[in-house]
């Protein structure tokens, strides 16, 4: 999407509850992901492998997007504390181009630190390529610090885009399994007023697939689940569907 | 195996032990004696191999590959990896969100899809999932709705009362929810699912243009998905259905699984 459509697209293009249709940007091809090796510790090389969105390379930032930014900050956060404060060591993690950082210390750190320690200095460490490296991905934002939803466009209701998946998207086939999936989850210990609300948001969404839930869900509701009593389980006390 | 003669056993020091099946004791019958700093070793570090698991996507497998640049988008960024013919090692991670690391991979959830880029300006992370939205979008929510999907305070147990309660209240999740109830709730394989950054990002180009850009992977087969009909006894008698078909299937030498398109 050009920098400048974002500012009078129909639908915020930065809110995570919507796609943008192929039909207004179609996807261009980048390239092709191969995966050919397992992992031999799957400790080492994927419990302890620390994905975070705030990796990001110069030629690529971050958007206004509120979730994307909170992750910024979520991830490397919950990486510290299940990892611990030297993760980025670990193998898995080690980024293969060479790391200048001031980082020092902190349990298991086992890279070692040289002076100096401190910057800016005159002695020789590591100083940052401002005039290659300075301009930081972002755009200009002004106004007043507030605590509210995102400014509403001509297009940003919750309905209309899984509106028009239902209805363009998927097929009858594809529908009717939506239904019996959600009719299926429903009347899993589902509470009334929790599935009269249910009902209203499907209808929200398109009104023969709410419709179709209802009678779905109330069909069934008041058959027992005939394992109920053998299991003991609470949460299965109403009919739960299986297939 | 029986043929190779064994390494001697070490201590995580690199010490020959004496033995692996027998503590020191005083006499055959006797009280096991403090200065088994062998024994001590072996019981110390079994307590403490656990980590915390993820918060959310606690339940994951991953491979290691790498990533070709097959065409040319030098227009829209810079990124030394997304260049004409870079190749890049990379490693990614496939997870479910909202179970627990012993968890069944078959649970209807979206799955997380996250790579890790070992480029030459640095590690680049793309931390997707297989749908391209999500159920809120403010950060303020997002913990209360992983509660609401995880489990009950009293009982422990996850409850649909409770994801039906948050979702109805936040009408945002409509989208996502549609998507989660649809067949790409259930993916038939890591191999099988889509990627997607959900979140816009910004590419610069090198003469400093801005773009707004969402990632799309798709796998060079068919997406494929459970429709809803046998999956649901799997977890019954297979917990860990997808990492095993991981292992499976990328033992032959090289398998294209995902073409990376932008937008």
């Amino acid at each position: 999407m050009p920098f400048d459509d974002a500012k009078t697209y129909r639908f915020n293009p930065f809110d995570l509850t919507k796609v943008w249709p192929h039909g207004d940007y179609p996807l261009i091809e980048v390239g092709r992901m191969t995966l050919d090796r397992n992992p031999t510790d799957h400790h080492t090389e994927i419990e302890q492998a620390a994905f975070e969105p705030n990796n990001l390379v110069p030629g690529i930032g971050p958007s206004p997007d509120r979730m994307l930014l909170g992750r910024l900050f979520a991830y490397a956060d919950a990486h510290r504390y299940r990892i611990g404060a030297n993760y980025k060591q670990l193998p898995v993690n080690a980024s293969t181009s060479p790391v200048h950082s001031y980082s020092k210390d902190g349990a298991m750190r086992y890279t070692k630190v040289s002076d100096p320690v401190y910057a800016p200095n005159s002695k020789g460490g590591p100083r940052a390529d401002t005039e290659r490296y300075g301009s930081p991905a972002g755009w200009h934002t002004d106004g007043e610090i507030t605590r509210t939803a995102y400014t509403q466009r001509a297009d940003d209701d919750d309905w209309g885009q899984p509106g028009t998946m239902v209805r363009e998207v998927l097929d009858d086939e594809a529908r009717e399994r939506l239904v019996q999936n959600i009719v299926g989850h429903l009347l899993n210990a589902v509470s009334e007023p929790v599935l009269r609300r249910a009902f209203e948001y499907w209808r929200n969404v398109d009104k023969d697939l709410g419709d179709a839930i209802e009678s779905g869900v109330r069909a069934k509701q008041d058959e027992k689940d005939p394992k109920a009593e053998q299991q003991s389980n609470p949460a299965r006390t109403s009919m739960q569907r299986k297939a | 195996m029986t043929d190779v003669q064994p390494q001697p056993t070490t201590t995580d020091s690199g010490i020959p032990v004496e033995s692996d099946e027998h503590s020191l004791t005083i006499g055959a019958d006797g009280p096991i004696v403090l200065q088994d700093h062998y024994l001590i070793e072996q019981m110390a570090q079994f307590n403490r191999e656990r980590i915390p698991e993820r918060q959310p996507h606690a339940k994951g497998s991953g491979a290691f590959g790498r990533f070709k640049v097959t065409a040319d988008v030098s227009r829209y960024t810079k990124a030394a990896v997304f260049q004409p013919g870079t190749d890049t090692e990379l490693v990614a991670r496939f997870s479910t969100v909202a179970g627990e690391r012993g968890s069944p991979d078959t649970w209807r959830d979206p799955r997380g899809f996250a790579v890790k880029f070992y480029t030459t300006e640095g590690v680049y992370d793309m931390v997707g999932n297989n749908t391209p939205v999500f159920f809120v979008k403010d950060p303020m929510k997002f913990q209360h709705f992983i509660r609401s999907q995880k489990r009950r305070a009293d009982n422990n147990l996850r409850d649909h009362d409770m994801q039906w309660d948050f979702w109805t209240l936040s009408p945002e999740s409509a989208h996502q929810v549609t998507w989660l109830m649809g067949d790409r709730g259930i993916p038939r394989t890591w191999r099988h699912m889509n990627g997607y950054s959900s979140h816009t990002y910004m590419w610069v180009n090198a003469s400093g243009e801005r773009f707004w850009v969402n990632t799309t992977s798709r796998p060079t087969r068919a997406s494929s998905s459970s429709p809803r009909t046998k999956p649901t006894r799997w977890p019954l008698w297979t917990p860990t259905t997808t990492p095993g078909t991981c292992s499976r299937r990328s033992t032959a030498a090289t398998i294209p699984v995902g073409r990376c398109t932008s937008r």
